[in-house]
């Protein structure tokens, strides 16, 4: 390019810098949103996986049973070693115990439990403070539980042992382990030796064979192919089961070389690139429709260049200059945001949803690489369709360019027929509406535009009221206002009566509920649960015949409990996670008090947040578990249903029961319920409404840049208006007209991929989360907020130009270049 | 038209048509014109709206490509040239004044000028800034040189645009009423710029409606309804 031309681009970008600063926003703006994805996507993967893997997991867990011995553990360990293909292994257990603060039970602790000597080589942890092992009376919290749980290192607890009994532990120190999910205020983990489970009144027994397994035997890297690992797990179960009175309860083998919630991560970060790669294309359209305004505005300046010699490649050459100018500047300025938002958005999944330690915040250059590429890249090649068919206007083309030349198409024509049979209607409103059609290519783009900001707008914020609907599922299903949980089963009777007098209760019904797993009959349990045990187990509950608290589950599969019904269970849809084969007839084995029980699967229930199921009948459970008119749930309905009042609800009961020599495990208000399923979908609508918002900033400038280049194109148009004497006014109310009409038909137009976008994200990002689709919810809000924003905009968008376009006198207009 | 065989032609017209399609049917613009031009030759092009003036300059300009017929100017047969070779050989060949000036808003006069230079690259880089000066200076707009096209008056934007046409030092200019949108002053003393141009050799076609062009060319085309009118007398 010549100093001459580089000249006229600066002028001519200086020109037009109001449209130019426009484009730069709204790409640095879609680019910082795609690049705060990218690089939280990545920052997250590698953090997840290097701090997952400096745990050393286990490729496989072994549950045996009974515990194996402290003076068998040697022999069991070496038995499992020589078995082909297995690395190392360590015996461990995993203890649930019960915190008790102020004389009741106020949490649950998950203990992994060791050998004094183990060497800590799998499955291991890094203490922070104190020392491995700690002395007998002694624990070391996970650093998630003491932040969570508000201790600290020093101080003692009081947990629940054997038969209840309280015992004092001293937190001796802080353990960091990076394979578990953070904890809650409810639930925490620690580390404890097998030294201490004689004061817990619990023999000093390990359960859980966990092992490495490698891909050959010989080889010391533990193998990313899960059927390997089956079969040796399987292969040294067999083994296992040998020693007379050894049974294999369960075999767990975890996705290998995956954290927890490294799947669940990694598909909502891709789900939020996508939707800002969406954003970033959004824009990339808008970069084409405002540069097509731009060239549409220089066509005559082209014309004029090549009438005095320059060739179509120059031309093209020289807008391309342009456009990369733009996408240059607004990915520079994207750059710096996009790595401080991505940080910062991977150091809250990491700390805060994780519980990874960030040890790296350094991404691989393909990372930048992408984010250059795509913020030039994309506007470039959507630009240069409008570029070229521009370079490529003949000079006649280009010279005679008047801003409204297309011939119309039949339907054009049809249109313009039918608009002038109509009687009564002011021409003006009559000529918008022509206007809008005359150039249909702009029309369609600019059409284009605005729905698709507002289908990504509207179905972001109705994707959000689908989360936010989630809760309200809870309490649709569930008209009970407290639910207490007895240590053990009562008297049904007793239990009525006891609750039915506490103040302010009006019903009560009584339930059960146990802590299961499900396995296919004659099979070794193989299941995909990780060490922490928060993956792959159920709670059963059995449904009275006659409730009036409880509202079945929608039944995608199959059919709902029927009166009579004594070996048939309801499962969730989510148990297809760990048994994909679920169907409808299947028969499946659960273990009730030890015992392995038959169940005919009836239906699959759509399950979201705080579903009751695995669901069976009250009387088929009573017979399973040889338990009649026991009961260790009770429904409480109170007279008020507010938190406050529930949760006094709840502990008069728990002291009413305990006056009746029967002990509560824990009371909880159902806002407890509705509160932790609104809590997980927190972060998403947070993000999904900052990419919402980026959207709609995005197709706000896209309405300005449309309608001002509209009225640019025609300003020859409105000085023959003037010329012939159309006031300022009419000229104005024509152009807001046809931008008010544009901002409608794009409204309809977007209703259809409005409902696809909700529909398709609410299935997937449900699926992801909850096994089921997300509600489908339209949100009312944002319709309206989109239709006034779109048709203000519009107005507002168009008045300016419009106003400069009644200013112009018609020689200006006329000679307007 | 008559040839005179001892005259080099600067431009051939061989049984041009040119038509239209419009929404009421084809057009036709311009009937099987033959036309020769002699170089040197001082031309105007006139005729009632509507009878084909421009479409003819534009023919020769290689803007419109005729429906059928050969239009050849300067020893080049326009219909063979791509439209990128066109916009090179107009670089070259011809020099375009047309009735708005269309003088690029963002650049200066004097960079107006030297921007056909940078395309044609017939003129050294380092002399075309002098030249373009030196051009102005000769239509009078020196003192101009440094402000944008909309700070000029009708008159110095139309000498401005004259003083591009000469850029590339081209033999022929082709003007499309240059002197249309020029008080009678202004169009005076254009007129009197272009047969001073005419004189150091140059062809010119201009397109006119002005009747007192004609002292100042040395042939008139009268073109009536797409056709060349045969003066009275003539056969």
């Amino acid at each position: 390019m010549t100093k001459l031309l580089l000249i006229k681009l600066v002028r001519d970008m200086r020109t037009t810098w109001g449209r130019m600063v426009m484009m730069i926003f709204a790409i640095s703006l879609s680019l910082i949103a795609f690049s705060t994805m990218l690089q939280a996507r990545t920052l997250v993967q590698s953090n997840m996986t290097s701090g997952y893997l400096s745990t050393n997991p286990a490729s496989a867990r072994i549950t045996i049973n009974p515990g194996v011995a402290p003076e068998k553990i040697e022999s069991t360990l070496n038995l499992a070693k020589s078995e082909p293909g297995i690395i190392d292994a360590a015996m461990r257990s995993v203890l649930s115990l019960k915190i008790q603060k102020d004389g009741s039970e106020s949490a649950t602790l998950q203990m992994f439990v060791a050998s004094p000597d183990d060497p800590m080589r799998i499955a291991t942890f890094k203490t922070e403070r104190g020392n491995w092992p700690p002395p007998k009376d002694g624990i070391l919290l996970e650093k998630s539980t003491l932040e969570a749980m508000k201790l600290k290192v020093g101080e003692s607890l009081t947990v629940l042992g054997s038969n209840d009994k309280p015992v004092q532990l001293k937190i001796t120190g802080s353990a960091r382990d990076q394979s578990l999910s953070p904890a809650s205020q409810d639930t925490g983990y620690g580390h404890i030796s097998t030294n201490i489970l004689p004061l817990l009144g619990k023999e000093p027994t390990l359960n859980q064979l966990a092992i490495t397994v490698a891909d050959k035997p010989g080889q010391t890297e533990p193998s990313h192919n899960r059927d390997v690992i089956v079969r040796t797990a399987l292969s040294l179960a067999d083994r296992l089961k040998q020693d007379p009175g050894v049974s294999i309860e369960q075999i767990a083998v975890p996705p290998p070389y995956e954290h927890p919630h490294q799947q669940i991560a990694n598909a909502l970060l891709t789900a939020l690139l996508a939707f800002g790669a969406l954003s970033l294309l959004l824009s990339a359209v808008l970069i084409a429709t405002m540069f097509n305004g731009l060239l549409t505005q220089h066509i005559p300046q082209i014309g004029i260049m090549k009438a005095i010699g320059a060739r179509s490649n120059r031309i093209l050459q020289f807008y391309l200059i342009m456009i990369l100018l733009v996408s240059a500047i607004a990915t520079t300025l994207a750059f710096v945001p996009g790595i401080v938002l991505g940080r910062a958005l991977a150091d809250l999944l990491l700390k805060g949803a994780l519980n990874i330690d960030v040890t790296s915040l350094s991404v691989p250059l393909w990372v930048y690489a992408v984010t250059g590429i795509v913020g030039i890249g994309v506007p470039l090649l959507l630009a240069l369709i409008p570029l070229v068919r521009a370079s490529r206007k003949t000079v006649r083309e280009a010279l005679d360019e008047r801003g409204a030349t297309d011939r119309p198409g039949r339907f054009t024509k049809r249109l313009y027929s039918w608009l002038g049979k109509l009687r009564g209607v002011d021409i003006t409103l009559l000529m918008a509406f022509r206007n809008i059609f005359r150039r249909q290519a702009r029309f369609l783009l600019s059409v284009g535009l605005l729905a698709t900001a507002g289908a990504i707008f509207v179905g972001g914020l109705n994707l959000r009221a689908g989360f936010q609907a989630i809760p309200k599922t809870i309490t649709d299903q569930n008209s009970w206002d407290v639910g207490v949980r007895l240590r053990e089963p009562a008297v049904a009777k007793q239990v009525t009566d006891i609750v039915g007098n506490v103040p302010g209760v009006t019903g009560v019904e009584t339930w059960n509920t146990i802590s299961t797993n499900i396995q296919y009959p004659g099979k070794v349990d193989v299941t995909r649960t990780y060490p922490d045990q928060g993956h792959g187990s159920l709670n059963l509950t059995a449904i009275p015949e006659v409730t009036s608290v409880f509202n079945p589950p929608k039944i995608i599969e199959g059919r709902w409990l029927a009166a009579g019904d004594t070996d048939a269970i309801v499962l969730p849809q989510s148990i297809r996670k760990s048994l994909p084969d679920m169907k409808v007839g299947d028969s499946v084995q659960l273990p009730i008090d030890d015992v392995l029980t038959d169940w005919l699967v009836v239906g699959i229930a759509q399950d979201l947040a705080g579903g009751a199921c695995p669901c069976v009948s009250q009387v088929g459970f009573e017979q399973a578990s040889g338990q009649q008119g026991h009961v260790n749930l009770i429904r409480i309905v109170t007279d008020r249903h507010d938190k406050q009042a529930r949760i006094a609800a709840g502990q008069a009961a728990t002291e009413a029961l305990g006056l009746g020599q029967i002990k509560a495990q824990s009371a909880m208000p159902i806002d407890a319920l509705v509160d932790s399923a609104e809590g997980h979908s927190n972060v998403l609508i947070i993000l999904i409404m900052f990419i919402a918002a980026s959207i709609g900033i995005v197709g706000l400038i896209g309405l300005g840049s449309t309608m001002s280049t509209n009225v640019i194109e025609r300003t020859r148009e409105f000085g023959v208006m003037n010329a012939i004497g159309a006031p300022a006014g009419v000229v104005r109310r024509l152009v807001v007209y046809e931008g008010v009409f544009i901002a409608v038909v794009s409204c309809v137009v977007a209703i259809v991929p409005t409902l696809l976008i909700t529909l398709v994200m609410g299935t997937g990002l449900g699926n992801l989360f909850f096994s089921a689709p997300v509600p489908f919810h339209v949100s009312l809000w944002a319709i309206i907020i989109w239709i006034a924003v779109v048709t203000i905009g519009a107005t507002l968008a168009t008045l300016a130009p419009a106003y400069r376009a009644a200013r112009l006198t018609v020689r200006e207009a006329l000679a307007y270049l | 038209m008559v040839n005179n065989p001892n005259k080099i032609l600067a431009v051939q017209l061989r049984g041009v048509v040119k038509a239209y399609q419009v929404s009421a049917g084809k057009f036709t613009a311009i009937h099987h014109i033959d036309l020769d031009i002699v170089q040197g030759e001082f031309v105007a092009i006139v005729g009632q709206s509507g009878s084909g003036k421009t479409t003819l300059l534009n023919l020769l300009a290689g803007i419109d490509r005729p429906t059928s017929g050969e239009v050849l100017v300067a020893d080049t047969s326009l219909g063979k040239l791509s439209e990128s070779d066109l916009a090179e050989w107009r670089g070259k060949h011809v020099g375009l004044v047309f009735q708005f000036f269309q003088l690029l808003p963002t650049l200066t006069v004097v960079e107006n000028v030297q921007l056909p230079m940078d395309f044609a690259k017939n003129i050294p880089t380092a002399l075309r800034r002098t030249r373009a000066l030196a051009l102005l200076d000769r239509v009078g707009i020196k003192d101009q040189a440094n402000k944008l096209p909309a700070m000029l008056s009708g008159g110095q934007q139309q000498r401005a645009a004259i003083a591009r046409a000469l850029a590339n030092d081209p033999p022929i200019l082709l003007c499309d009423e240059p002197t249309g949108n020029l008080d009678s002053a202004n169009r005076l003393s254009v007129l009197k710029l272009f047969a001073d141009l005419n004189a150091e050799g140059r062809t010119i076609v201009m397109v006119t409606h002005e009747r007192d062009a004609s002292s100042f060319t040395s042939r008139q085309v009268t073109l009536v309804d797409g056709r060349v009118a045969i003066p009275a007398g003539r056969s």
